[in-house]
Parts: C-alpha cells; structure tokens; sequence
C-alpha cells in the first residue's frame, strides 16, 4: 500500500509538472515523421501538381479564346480533366484556410447552377470568388461552359464564336479559371507557411493538425467521396430517389468514374502513405495502426487495405457512365456504396477506436 | 441493538458542512455548465431529444429551459447558506433531476449521484444549524440522530464499493482494459505521456491500483487511524484522473463528499473557520456583528416522524444495493448489451466507437431502400453518443419511421450498426435483419441484439 501511495504521489508530481517542449521518444510512435511525410510527399506536392495543372488549364483557356477551334477544344476539354482527376488529390485535405474560405465549396460544388451561369454571363458578372456564386464556379461549372452548353461539340464551339453572348461566354469561362487559380495559390501559399507548424502539433487534442486532418480524412470519405459521387446520384442517400444529375462531371458524363477512381488512389495513398507520383513511401496511418497494440492485434490495415481494393473492383463494374448506369440499373452503383459503407464503418469504428483521438465536437463531461 | 444505534445521536455540525459545501459545489458546477454553452448546445439546439422510459414527458422546454436551470442554481444557493432549507433541496432535487431526464445522450454517473443524494438530503436534517434558517428561528440544533451522518457515509461507500466491484473482469484485470487505450493515446502529456503511458506494466499497475482504490477507499476513510491516509489518497486519484481524463467536476464532489467521514470536532472547526471568515467579512463591510455571536438557542433536533423518515430512508438504501445487480436478469454480455448498464456506478469501464446508419426500407418492395443522413436529425454528440448504445438507436429509429412514415405508413426501419468494444474488432451489434420500427421499447431482454463474439469474464 506504501508503494503504491508513494508511486501515486510521484505520477501525480509528474502529472502536474509544466508542459515543455523536451519530449523525447522513448518508444513511441513517431507522429511527427507521419505528418512530415503527408506534407512533404502527399499534400504540397499535390498542390503544386494540381497548380501546375491550373496553369495548363489556363493557357488552354487563352488558346481556346484567341482562336476556337476543334483542335483548340479538345485540348482545352482534356486538360481540364487533368486538372480535374489531380483536384481529387487535394479536396480532402479541407482544413486550416482551405476550410475557412471554402476552398473545396468554390472548386467542386456539384450540381452546378446552369440558370446562375446564365445570369452571371449575362450581366457580365466578374467577381466569382465568394459564397454566393459557389455553384457557378469550379470544375463542374467549367464542365458546363465546356460539355453542356448545347448539343454537340460543334455547336458549343459555335457558342464560342457567332452567338450574340460569345464574347460573354469567352469572358466567364477565363473568369473561372481565373478564381480557380487565384483562391488554390492562397491555399497552396497557407499549406507553405504552416508546414512547420503543422508538422508539431502531434497532440492529441480536438484542435492539434494530427487530430483535424484524420477527423477530415473520415469526414471527406464519408461525405464527398461516397455520398458525394455515389451516395446521391444512386439515391441511397437522397431518400432512395435516384438523381442521375447529381453526379460528378455532370456534362461530360464518361469521365464520373475516372474521378472516382483517382479520389480512391487519392484516399489510399494517404492511407498508406504513398506520394501522389508514386515516387516514395513513408510513415502513415497503416503504420501507425500496425504500431497500435489493439489495431495490430486485429490485423486493422490489412482490413482497410482489403477494403480499398474491394471498393476498386466494386467499381470496376461499372461499364458505362455513371448517368446511363443509374439510369439502367442503379444496382451496380448501389453496390459500390456498400463497400464504402464497409469502410466508413472500418474508419468511423475501428480506427477511431484504436487511435482514440479527440474529435472535434465533443467538449462535454465524461465518467 | 438497532434500536439503540437509531437512539445514538452525534453533532450536527458534519451535516451542516455538508450541506454548505454540496450546495456551493452545485451552484459552481451549474454556473460552470451555463457558462460553457452547454445548455444551448446539450438542450436547445437540438432538434431531437432520446428519453428515459417512462420518462418520454421529460423534455427541454426551449429557451425556458434557461429557467429550469437558473432555479436549480437558486436552490442550490438557498442549500449553502441554509435558507428555507428543507424547500430548497427538494426544489434542487426536482430541477436537477428535470435536467438529467431531459436527454440521455448527456447520462453521467455523477449526474446520477447527484440526483440521489440530493433526494437524501431532502430527509436529512442538514439545514438544522450554521445557517441562515436557524440564525433567523434564532435557535440552533446542536445534536442531531447519528443515523443521518451514516446515511451519507453509506451512499458514497456505496458508490465507490460497487464501482470496484464492477471492474473485477477479465476485461479490467488481465487485458488492463480501457485504461490501455486511454492512457497510450494520452502521449502528448509532459515527460511520462511517452514514457510511462506507453509501458504494458502501467497500464496493469493503474488497472490493479484503481480497483484497490475504489475497494478500500471507503474503509480507510472509515477508520481513524487510516482516515488521514485515505484522504491524501482520495485527493490524489480524482486529481490525477481530473488531469487524464475529461470528468469536469466529478472529482470535486467526490473529494468534498469524503469530509463527511472526519469527525464532528473537525467539521466543527471548519465551521469555526468559515464563521470567522464571514464575521470578518461583515467587519471589513462596516455591518454591524455584535448582535450574531451566541444569541442563538442551542437544542436537539429530533424527527418530527422518525419512523415514516426511517421506512423512505431504508427502502432507498435497498434499492440502491439491489438495483446495479438488475443485469442478471439479461442474458448476454452487459459491456455489450447495456441493459441495466446505467444507475450502477459502472464508470470508465469501456471503452466503445461506434457506427450506425439506418435504412428505410418499403416493405412492398424490399429493393427499395434509401440510407439517411443522421447528421439532418442529430448533433454530432448525440450521433456519437447513439452509434453504441442499442437502447437510443431503437429510440432513434422510431424517430426515423415516425418522420419517413409519408412516404408509406407501413415503412421499415433497419440499421448498419458496427462497435468496437475495448479494442476488440468491431462487430454487429443491432442486427440488420429486424426492423426496429416493430421493436418497442421495454425491460423485457432486446433480442435483436446480437450476441458479443467473445465473453468478459466476471461481474
């Protein structure tokens, strides 16, 4: 008993000691070498390749304008899903600025508003960079200028050079990318500065970067990669009616599953630690819960990582556009939700569980 | 020999402190809970409430819910200084207990403890001296039944007793089971978080310590010669776990409520002190005092009907011994199920996450089904809170039928439930072949709880 009443009084010694910044390892799991290696080799290098991208985006934009012609178009449309499937590789990391201007609101809110496009090129509006024009700017509405304002590839160019609002068209379309450019640079610029900052804060609390970017990793999957692209289109999370003009690239419609399958890579990469280009591996979560003695016991990532490829082949069978697929037969849609659901549960349970992080909303008592 | 024990009678003063710190130890906690929003993001924010049965009647009233509290905090002001006493704790019981039932997302243990004690408190002559109602009678009761002191040494042992007895598991015991997973995720504390947290022996040592505790605590503080001891120990443990764990004031009132087992000389010299300080108080604020010292009439307090007094005081003490046993009648592992899980003084016994998301289903054709979005119902507490706990997802999903039953009055509501318990791989827990719209709610065994794949040996 004696020891026990001395050794409680040196923990509590302890305990109550001042936080200082000397905590060395002793057999921990190094936190700091993981979120190193997420900003290192997955997210600012997925900014500057998504940035890149934007840059390409825009000369094509200017090429189309000078002169729109067939050529000029096809260039423009495929690069614009460049930019696109390398967008699926930074949407997720929605926290800090990104979070507060709305970063991934103004890139890729889905539907677009088709009547507010409309109003804006009429009225010549120029300034998109703010909450109310979120659905009228970003990918899906550049995939409207480009796929969706009228019938055929011949005819949208048409729009482009002899209808009364070409000149208008042209102008909305740069506007685009012009936001698009101006709002990624800021977040880039904030990921840039806060690298170090980012990188130290391991603690496990509510506000810690560790804490936020694995509740918004959760969060992303949940929301926009499953309900986002498969969870509403299919109905299952739209009160079981079908909304095939709810799915990602709307217009250009054979492209929904390419998108899909590049926010997978994107969600595994980051799982496992793998930089965008493939070129390195470092320290992540599926080491981590190999670290964990609960997850490692229970073989966790291997769960997870069997789960990724299950919702890749789920995917796979899907032969035509998301559209005509929900159209025909939602089943094989459907299906792909249910792996998901699987993997939200492995995430939201298991993971959680065994990292028993702070989540971000929970600020009352416990017993 | 009972007789002669109920005869035996001890100062009054140990009541009167307790009383004095409860209450103001209530009117801070109250205060404290206002002040961190908690009111309007616990009870009015949301759009729905999960209930006790039998209780569904007990709801947030809106913004008056704001005036449930600030009577609560009134009262427990009153208790303090010892106004109208006997009204005021029966008031606080009353708004306190309102504001536990209002929602069961926010069940605490100590809410719990709260609620009963206060309720014992109502029989207790603990306003009878040291406070402004028999300063203003002019008369101060100076012995009071010896019973009444005992009945709440007997409450708080028994909530640590039972408390210990509910970690003798094979859970607690062998795997060191939650403490395991808090105490390694707790490594950005300074110096031992990475060091100590992380050692499998700390994690035995903290189980093994903590079930001592909570067996001996009420003994060692029983005895004289160990009371001391006990008390540095009280202090340590709920201050430790005040720094590991987030239990706001649950340690305070545990650490206050264990005064009671000093004796009366020594609660009667924190009187003394306490008087001193308001004397010098009112001194130092030019109030005339001469007219306070020794004018009271000093007496005995005896029951004005001590029989019906000792009926209501021992059945709630046979209920309260009897009631955490309830679990026996289901079948079934209790950390899984959680049928009477609640009003047992289980605490920090498990650790649980949880998912869960309904389906609606219509019945004419099966294939046709929709999953719903539970954050268009819930906050993301009560959503946490009711992913692992089968009882509020039963409650959740009538909710859903209620709500989707527009569409078709004879919709079926099925869930896609996984937990975790202690770290063990996540499982079904509600089946997803019932339609828990059908289920009602009752104390008859659930069975469309599946059963755990494991077994947690023990109590």
């Amino acid at each position: 008993m004696r020891h026990i009443f001395l050794l409680s009084i040196f923990l509590f010694f302890l305990s109550s000691c001042d936080k200082d910044e000397s905590s060395e390892f002793v057999d921990g799991f190094d936190r700091s070498s993981m979120l190193t290696n997420w900003v290192d080799n997955i997210i600012i290098p997925s900014f500057i390749h998504f940035n890149n991208s934007l840059q390409n985006l825009d000369q094509a934009v200017d090429d189309f304008i000078e002169n729109p012609n067939a050529m000029n178009y096809d260039e423009l449309s495929n690069l614009w899903l460049d930019s696109y499937k390398s967008w699926q590789h930074v949407q997720m990391f929605n926290i800090n600025l990104a979070e507060d201007i709305e970063y991934q609101e103004k890139i890729n809110t889905y539907p677009t508003d088709t009547n507010l496009i409309h109003d804006n090129i009429l009225q010549s509006v120029s300034n998109l960079n703010n909450d109310e024009n979120e659905t009228a700017i970003g990918f899906p509405a550049m995939d409207y200028m480009l796929h969706g304002l009228d019938i055929d590839k011949n005819s949208i160019i048409e729009q482009y050079i002899s209808s009364n609002s070409a000149e208008n068209n042209k102008n909305y379309l740069k506007d685009i990318i012009k936001s698009m450019i101006a709002i990624s640079s800021q977040v880039s610029e904030d990921w840039n500065s806060s690298r170090i900052s980012f990188i130290n804060s391991t603690d496990n609390t509510a506000t810690s970067s560790l804490n936020k970017i694995i509740n918004d990793y959760i969060y992303y999957f949940e929301k926009y990669f499953r309900d986002g692209k498969i969870g509403i289109p299919s109905g299952m999370r739209s009160g079981g009616m079908i909304q095939p003009t709810t799915v990602e690239a709307l217009y250009k419609k054979n492209v929904s599953k390419d998108l899909t399958l590049e926010a997978l890579l994107a969600c595994k990469n980051f799982f496992t630690g793998n930089s965008t280009n493939n070129i390195s591996s470092g320290v992540s979560l599926e080491d981590y819960l190999n670290y964990l003695p609960t997850s490692s016991e229970n073989n966790l990532s291997q769960d997870i990582t069997d789960q990724f490829n299950d919702i890749e082949t789920s995917l796979n069978n899907i032969n035509q556009t998301f559209y005509d697929q929900i159209e025909t037969d939602k089943w094989v849609l459907v299906d792909v939700f249910l792996e998901m659901q699987e993997m939200v549960a492995l995430l939201k349970t298991d993971m959680l569980g065994a990292l028993n992080i702070a989540t971000d909303y929970t600020d009352t008592d416990g017993d | 020999m009972i007789v002669s024990y109920l005869e035996k009678r001890t100062k009054s003063h140990s009541l009167a402190i307790y009383r004095f710190f409860f209450g103001l130890l209530m009117f801070f906690s109250l205060c404290r809970f206002w002040s961190k929003g908690w009111i309007d993001s616990l009870y009015i924010k949301p759009d729905f409430h999960f209930s006790y049965y039998l209780f569904e009647w007990v709801k947030p009233i809106g913004d008056w819910t704001y005036v449930i509290f600030i009577i609560a905090i009134i009262s427990s002001l009153f208790v303090c200084v010892g106004y109208k006493y006997r009204i005021s704790i029966i008031i606080f019981f009353i708004s306190f207990t309102y504001i536990e039932l209002m929602d069961k997302t926010t069940y605490l243990n100590h809410y719990y403890f709260i609620s009963i004690l206060s309720f014992l408190l109502i029989f207790l002559p603990a306003g009878s001296s040291f406070s402004i109602d028999s300063y203003l009678a002019k008369k101060s009761y100076n012995t009071v039944p010896k019973w009444t002191v005992d009945s709440l040494k007997l409450l708080i042992s028994i909530v640590y007793i039972y408390a210990g007895l509910a970690k003798l598991n094979s859970d607690w015991l062998l795997e060191a089971m939650p403490l395991k997973i808090w105490l390694t995720s707790r490594y950005h504390f300074p110096i031992v978080g990475e060091t100590l947290f992380q050692y499998d022996w700390f994690h035995y040592f903290m189980s093994w310590a903590g079930i001592l505790y909570d067996l001996m605590i009420p003994f060692l503080l029983f005895y004289s010669r160990t009371r001391l001891f006990g008390f540095i120990l009280v202090i340590i443990f709920h201050l430790l776990t005040k720094v590991l764990f987030p239990i706001g004031m649950f340690p305070y009132i545990m650490i206050v409520s264990s005064i009671i087992f000093f004796s009366p000389k020594f609660h009667f010299k924190i009187i003394m002190f306490i008087k001193k300080f308001i004397y010098n108080l009112l001194f130092f604020l030019n109030i005339q005092k001469n007219n306070i010292k020794n004018s009271l009439e000093e007496k005995d307090y005896f029951f004005k009907y001590h029989k019906s007094v000792l009926l209501i005081i021992s059945l709630f003490f046979i209920i309260q011994l009897i009631f955490p046993f309830r679990y026996l009648l289901y079948p079934g592992e209790l950390f899984w199920h959680e049928q009477g899980y609640r009003f047992s003084w289980r605490v920090m016994l498990v650790e649980k996450t949880g998912f869960t998301d309904f389906k609606i289903v219509n019945p004419a054709n099966k294939n046709n089904f929709f999953y719903v979005d539970n954050s268009n119902f819930l906050t993301p507490f009560q959503e946490k809170q009711m992913s692992f706990q089968p009882d509020l997802i039963l409650e959740f999903a009538h909710h859903l039928g209620d709500y989707y039953s527009y569409i078709n009055k004879d919709i079926e509501v099925y869930v896609d439930n996984y937990v975790t318990l202690n770290g063990r791989k996540s499982q079904r827990c509600v089946s997803n072949t019932v339609n828990l719209y059908d289920e009602k709610e009752s104390f008859k065994n659930k069975k469309w709880i599946l059963p755990l794949n494991d077994e947690i040996k023990g109590l």
